[in-house]
């Protein structure tokens, strides 16, 4: 069963001088098992959208449907069940970890839930597992004692021991060394790999255009496309004007072309960008 | 929850209030007070009552806004109110078994309800109508001239406290909002798990307080920021001759004030 958001609008604190629009009539569909990535420019109203996956915020008007939950403003709705299905990694991630030992605070999540120590002690290894940390070696640590990277991967993991089937993760490799991006980009990826429905909220074209299927872009509170990736892409000139880009390789592309080349501009990657080079190297040859 | 604190808020505006001097204003709520804990009879009130009415509305900030900073004090003014109504001895009014309402005690009760919520209308006001810069500069000024040694570094301390609550609040917001996400509920159960539902957040906020902190001195440092010694201001404050009136102003209230407690 899918997310449904169904003309959802969000206000920031009406009625206030402060009051502004945040969502302005969004209507999408998440459905389990894609891999989706939503993008836009700073401001344009990502992150609050994220929220309402959750019923963190809930839709001024409208409603957001999960699975078999509805949030709405009128509505009292089942949240705790709703954040049960959907696991929400905030940007910045290791910031909200409090415990004394890593176990603890990734446990903090399914005794919230009610779960038996056994059940517990389970998810916590699982989850510890799915960000590639060692239980023995890990669990009894200090969250405060590790690097930045192992830090977030802790959060996740905070995050993975509620067993969601959703995931949405706001900018999780922001502030990280490559390395440490690497990893993360390539746990998600595992991740969705294993039946998790992911939806990536992210600044880099590069991330989503390698692991999104889909691809959702925002602006100015409102989704201009919602799309496979590599349509989305073919938008060049609207992205940029919107303050985006488009991923490296396919800029290299679209340079080429420019140059005269006669190759396809919808590339993605860099093995897919190789193909097409050789094949146009190949067919000059041909012709001379 | 959260965004109905009002501390240190500041509304932009262009009255004869907004445009005093910031020493003015501080060293007139100072008088302000001295003459409202001076009155003591009916007259004395209905005068500090007009004038009080009389600032808010020279002041055009509109009455609900200052309404609102008195949320978080009812408990403590109708507290005020019950004790010194039921605790003062007196002729008694009324009685209903150890209950016993004196006229004294009805008199007392209202009188310093009154007081703090006038006390508390004009201080908020000040803060309504002064930028926390004037404020803090203003502050600076005044300690100085009452030979109060660390008058800059206190100044500053302010300032920087002021700055930081809306960032506090927000990231307060942004913690509560990723426990949330992990199942935490900071909205039900007893007095006891309520407290301890906080942990989660208070842990990660001080942390976040302390990295702040750390990072806002090493920007300090790094633009040479040694202290008040010898310093000079882009803005210097000037007094015009609406702070004349304004002085005048308050000197004859003090006065007033006195008369009616000695008359």
């Amino acid at each position: 069963m899918p997310i449904i958001l169904e003309n959802v609008d969000y206000v920031y604190q009406p009625g206030s001088p402060y009051e502004a629009n945040a969502l302005k009539n969004i209507n999408l569909v998440i459905n389990e098992g894609e891999f989706v990535g939503l993008i836009g420019h700073t401001g344009s109203g990502k992150s609050t959208l994220a929220q309402h996956l959750n019923g963190l915020l809930k839709p001024t008007k409208g409603r957001v449907i999960v699975d078999d939950y509805e949030i709405s403003a009128a509505k009292k709705s089942k949240l705790k069940e709703v954040r049960k299905k959907v696991g929400l990694v905030f940007q910045y991630p290791e910031h909200q970890l409090f415990e004394e030992t890593i176990f603890e605070d990734i446990a903090f999540g399914p005794k919230n839930l009610g779960l038996l120590a056994g059940e517990i002690e389970k998810r916590v290894k699982k989850a510890l597992h799915m960000v590639h940390l060692d239980y023995d070696k890990y669990h009894s640590l200090s969250p405060f004692t590790l690097s930045g990277g192992e830090k977030r991967r802790v959060a996740i993991a905070g995050v993975l021991a509620m067993e969601p089937k959703y995931l949405v993760l706001d900018e999780p490799t922001a502030g990280l060394d490559p390395r440490g991006r690497d990893e993360i980009s390539a746990q998600i990826e595992e991740l969705h790999n294993q039946g998790i429905t992911v939806v990536l909220v992210s600044h880099s074209m590069d991330d989503v255009a390698r692991l999104t299927e889909r691809l959702i872009v925002m602006h100015q509170c409102a989704v201009v496309f919602n799309d496979e990736t590599r349509k989305v892409f073919s938008h060049f000139e609207r992205l940029q004007e919107m303050g985006l880009d488009i991923p490296t390789v396919t800029k290299l592309m679209f340079r080429l072309k420019d140059k005269g080349w006669s190759v396809r501009q919808d590339i993605l990657t860099v093995e897919e960008a190789k193909q097409e080079i050789l094949l146009a190297l190949k067919e000059e040859k041909h012709h001379a | 929850m959260l965004k109905d604190i009002t501390i240190g808020q500041y509304i932009p505006g262009v009255s004869p209030v907004h445009n005093l001097d910031p020493r003015t204003k501080i060293i007139s709520l100072v008088l302000y007070m001295v003459g409202l804990f001076l009155v003591n009879n009916f007259a004395g009130y209905l005068f500090v009552t007009f004038f009080t009415i009389g600032i808010i509305v020279l002041s055009s900030i509109s009455i609900v806004t200052i309404l609102k900073g008195f949320k978080p004090l009812v408990l403590i003014i109708s507290l005020t109110l019950v004790l010194h109504v039921f605790m003062t001895e007196g002729q008694i009014i009324w009685q209903w078994g150890f209950l016993k309402i004196t006229s004294e005690g009805l008199r007392q009760g209202i009188f310093m309800a009154l007081r703090l919520v006038y006390l508390v209308s004009i201080t908020s006001l000040l803060t309504l109508t002064t930028t926390p810069i004037a404020l803090t500069d203003g502050l600076e000024k005044v300690l100085k001239a009452f030979f109060v040694p660390i008058a800059h570094e206190l100044a500053m301390m302010m300032t920087i406290a002021l700055r930081f609550i809306p960032t506090l609040i927000e990231e307060t917001e942004k913690i509560m909002k990723a426990q949330m996400a992990r199942g935490a509920d900071f909205e039900s159960g007893g007095l006891l798990s309520r407290a301890k539902s906080l942990i989660p957040l208070l842990v990660p906020l001080f942390l976040s307080s302390f990295r702040r902190a750390d990072e806002l001195a090493m920007a300090m440092d790094a633009r040479c920021y040694r202290g008040g010694e010898e310093r000079t201001r882009m803005k210097q404050l000037v007094m015009g001759s609406g702070d004349f009136f304004a002085y005048l102003i308050i000197v004859v209230f003090l006065g007033v004030s006195i008369y009616s407690r000695i008359w």
